[in-house]
């Protein structure tokens, strides 16, 4: 195999796909790059076993052919050299790489060792890249960190004829958000957060452009641009989160969302587990209190409208925080039932609606 | 579908057929690869073949021909590096719950894999090596995949203690049980390989079957040493009372650190290609040679203890050839290269109750050794050695 290539696409190219490479691996080949080149591209391909990259780039290839390299030590390589064209030649197990003046060469892995990647299939949508960016970043958080419970440390894709919706939620809170997109046919898959959150980096980089994501039963490929990303999925059955929803309900608070996310980090501060904040809507607004007995308490009272009947809420700061924060536009509404029902959270405009589980306050002594 | 047994059964997998001396395990095996069940459990003493079935099996269910020990499938798997097989091996003394999914050769890192598709199209195999080391905790986390197994994952449990096993654990596992390999497999194996047939017997009878260790003893001139330390170390403490047999203890364990010491050499060469010419680590490997480092770590920290009880075994074998002698048994003997000298005073002079008695403090000093409660062995060693100097030759 022997090809030639600009300097800065190559090593951009190594310093993204680099990301899939696992700091841990236990098998030598997943620390390596498998480099394919053939016709007038190089594809770039790297694995932790979980999320896959791959990169195709336009070369100068005179050879065509395979080769599995040391991933980190090629990318130091490229890095270090000056803007001039890279020739990379591959034979009998040696890479060697000439730039300029300077000529090294590298020891390759086995490249039948290194995993066979399967190409994007299934269910196809495309949508817009910094749309499916916002969404991933909104909705990533409400995921399960605990493994205890692997179905839930998973995003929900759900892909119909109007568009994508992605749901996440650990039991305590559940995060919606419906994209527009184009889609043809249905398909469900359940992502690994921390895959997901990796397509999210990646559609970041682009806004405009657009994104697309493939979905089958195996696994679900995102491309953007060049560069392709896939995941395996979690094997299970996500919970039924639309009988989750609730209907509208009554008592609606409408409020300045970053004054509110200001006040209840404040109050939050001196929340605990056991005394979460508490929440008292009535005509003027919401009051907020926390307080512990070991360290002190705050009030502060966010002016806002509020319609329906007075009632007290108490919630885990910090999960109402992540709805405050991610929930998008000037406003917020808090929608309540009673001290035991679930808070429906939405921004400005429909498309995210986040839940979350009311703390149950002691009864008051006295 | 009758529920009569089809006379023309499916064809043996090559690759399931190379399992050696284990018959029934390859038979098992060979129908198995064709409707797998969820979970094996592979149990049988150290060297039986456990490990080399279980890749067997590996390849038989990742191989898209069924397991012809040929193509890339069988290679990989058979090397333990197929990216749809996961072993794990026991980072300590116990396999532990793990901090998540991302903490390697742990319950949590295991069941993540469980619940992902395959990276490749086909199956998983997701192993335990050593599984009766799961800790109380870490056997709930792997018995809550078990009971609701994802689709296409197979488990194989390893063991050589599956009685330590929960029985949780045991209970949704398919065991394959794993004899030790007969003298006649090891011998004529070792034969094969161009061992000399009396050496080959001897090692075999003092590995107790396994094969991997036979091969060692019989290979290497100084893997015989411990036998020679041990029951030199025993006839000494016979001949010269309290103080000798404190000397023997003395001896021997100094022999196991020297053992130690030759280990860590040889485990050296093993980090090897990894190093650069200058014996530095070279640092795209750094994560490889953790994991190899951690493995000796482990293997050294063994080695004392090991080579302890291959001697006191050895010693112990000595003692049960002299209860064989003694019944007329001379064709039974264990110690077949020179079955008279190695006891003092002579074999003649031994009855076989004596032998006994002088087996039952060797292998009690094996038990408190090979327990985890971290007995000194230089105590247990002196213990048994004031012992076998007490114990008249005839009882």
């Amino acid at each position: 195999m022997k090809f030639k290539c600009d300097r800065d696409a190559f090593s951009e190219a190594l310093q993204t796909v680099q990301r899939a490479v696992s700091s841990r691996p236990g098998i030598p080949a997943l620390t390596g790059v498998l480099m394919n080149a053939s016709g007038s591209e190089l594809v770039l391909a790297t694995t932790d076993l979980e999320v896959s990259a791959r990169l195709k780039l336009d070369v100068h290839v005179q050879v065509e052919g395979v080769a599995l390299v040391p991933a980190k030590l090629l990318a130091d390589m490229v890095k270090s050299f000056d803007q001039a064209p890279v020739e990379f030649e591959e034979e009998g197990g040696q890479a060697r790489i000439v730039c300029s003046n300077y000529e090294g060469t590298l020891r390759c892995l086995p490249a039948e060792d290194f995993p066979a990647l399967q190409d994007p299939a299934g269910t196809r949508v495309t949508v817009v890249a910094g749309e499916l960016a916002s969404a991933i970043a909104q909705v990533g958080r409400a995921a399960s960190r605990d493994e205890a419970r692997p179905i839930l440390t998973g995003v929900l894709l759900e892909i119909t004829p109007e568009g994508l919706t992605m749901v996440a939620t650990d039991s305590y809170r559940l995060a919606v958000r419906e994209l527009t997109a184009s889609a043809q046919g249905e398909a469900k898959a359940l992502v690994p957060e921390r895959a997901l959150a990796e397509a999210g980096r990646a559609a970041a980089g682009d806004e405009r452009a657009e994104a697309e994501l493939f979905v089958d039963q195996s696994q679900v490929a995102f491309r953007a641009g060049a560069l392709t990303l896939t995941s395996r999925l979690i094997d299970g059955e996500f919970p039924n989160y639309r009988q989750l929803l609730p209907e509208r309900y009554e008592n609606k608070l409408t409020a300045s969302r970053t004054q509110l996310l200001d006040a209840v980090n404040r109050v939050g501060l001196l929340a605990r587990e056991s005394s979460p904040v508490k929440m008292e809507f009535n005509a003027l607004g919401v009051r907020l209190s926390s307080s512990s007995p070991d360290l002190g308490g705050a009030v502060e009272v966010v002016e806002a409208k509020y319609e329906g009947e007075d009632l007290t809420a108490a919630f885990n700061p910090g999960y109402l925080v992540d709805g405050l924060k991610a929930a998008t536009g000037e406003r917020v509404e808090i929608e309540v039932r009673d001290g035991l029902k679930p808070a429906v959270v939405r921004g400005e405009g429909e498309a995210f609606v986040y839940l979350v589980m009311p703390v149950r306050l002691p009864a008051p002594v006295g | 579908m009758s529920t009569g047994v089809s006379a023309d059964l499916p064809p043996v997998p090559p690759v399931i057929a190379d399992v050696p001396g284990q018959d029934h395990a390859v038979a098992f095996l060979a129908r198995a690869v064709h409707r797998p069940a969820h979970a094996y459990l592979f149990s049988g003493p150290e060297g039986s073949g456990k490990r080399l079935a279980m890749r067997a099996l590996a390849a038989a269910l990742l191989c898209p021909h069924g397991g012809c020990g040929a193509c890339r499938a069988c290679r990989l798997a058979l090397g333990e590096r197929h990216s749809n097989m996961l072993v794990l091996e026991p980072a300590g003394p116990d396999i532990l719950v793990g901090k998540d999914a991302s903490d390697p050769n742990t319950a949590r890192w295991l069941a993540a894999q469980a619940y992902l598709t395959p990276l490749e199209p086909g199956k998983k195999v997701l192993v335990v090596l050593q599984a009766d080391r799961l800790r109380v905790e870490a056997a709930d986390v792997l018995l809550k995949v078990l009971e609701e197994p994802p689709p296409e994952t197979v488990f194989a449990l390893l063991s050589a203690r599956p009685d330590d096993l929960p029985d949780t654990i045991r209970s949704r596992c398919q065991q394959i049980a794993f004899p030790p390999l007969s003298e006649e497999f090891v011998v004529s194996t070792l034969v094969k390989e161009g061992l000399d047939p009396v050496r080959a017997r001897l090692a075999c009878r003092l590995a107790g079957g396994n094969l991997g260790r036979a091969r060692r003893l019989a290979r290497d001139e100084r893997a015989l040493d411990f036998r020679d330390v041990a029951l030199k170390a025993a006839a000494s403490a016979r001949h010269g009372g309290t103080a000798a047999a404190l000397a023997a203890a003395e001896t021997l364990t100094a022999a196991a650190k020297e053992f130690r010491g030759r280990l860590g050499d040889e485990l050296a060469a093993d980090l090897a290609p990894f190093l650069d010419e200058r014996g530095r680590p070279e640092d795209h490997f750094r994560s490889v040679i953790r994991r190899l480092e951690e493995q000796h770590e482990r293997r050294l920290r063994r080695a004392e203890r090991e080579f302890l009880d291959w001697s006191l075994l050895a010693l112990a074998a000595s003692y049960r050839d002299l209860v064989a002698i003694a019944a007329g048994g001379e064709n039974l003997l264990i110690n077949i290269d020179r079955p008279g000298e190695l006891s003092a005073p002579p074999a003649s002079q031994w009855s076989s109750g004596a032998a006994g008695l002088a087996m039952g403090a060797v292998e009690e000093a094996r038990a408190d050794l090979a327990d985890e409660t971290n007995l000194n062995p230089r105590l247990i060693l002196e213990r048994m050695f004031l012992r076998l100097a007490a114990h008249p030759a005839h009882a």
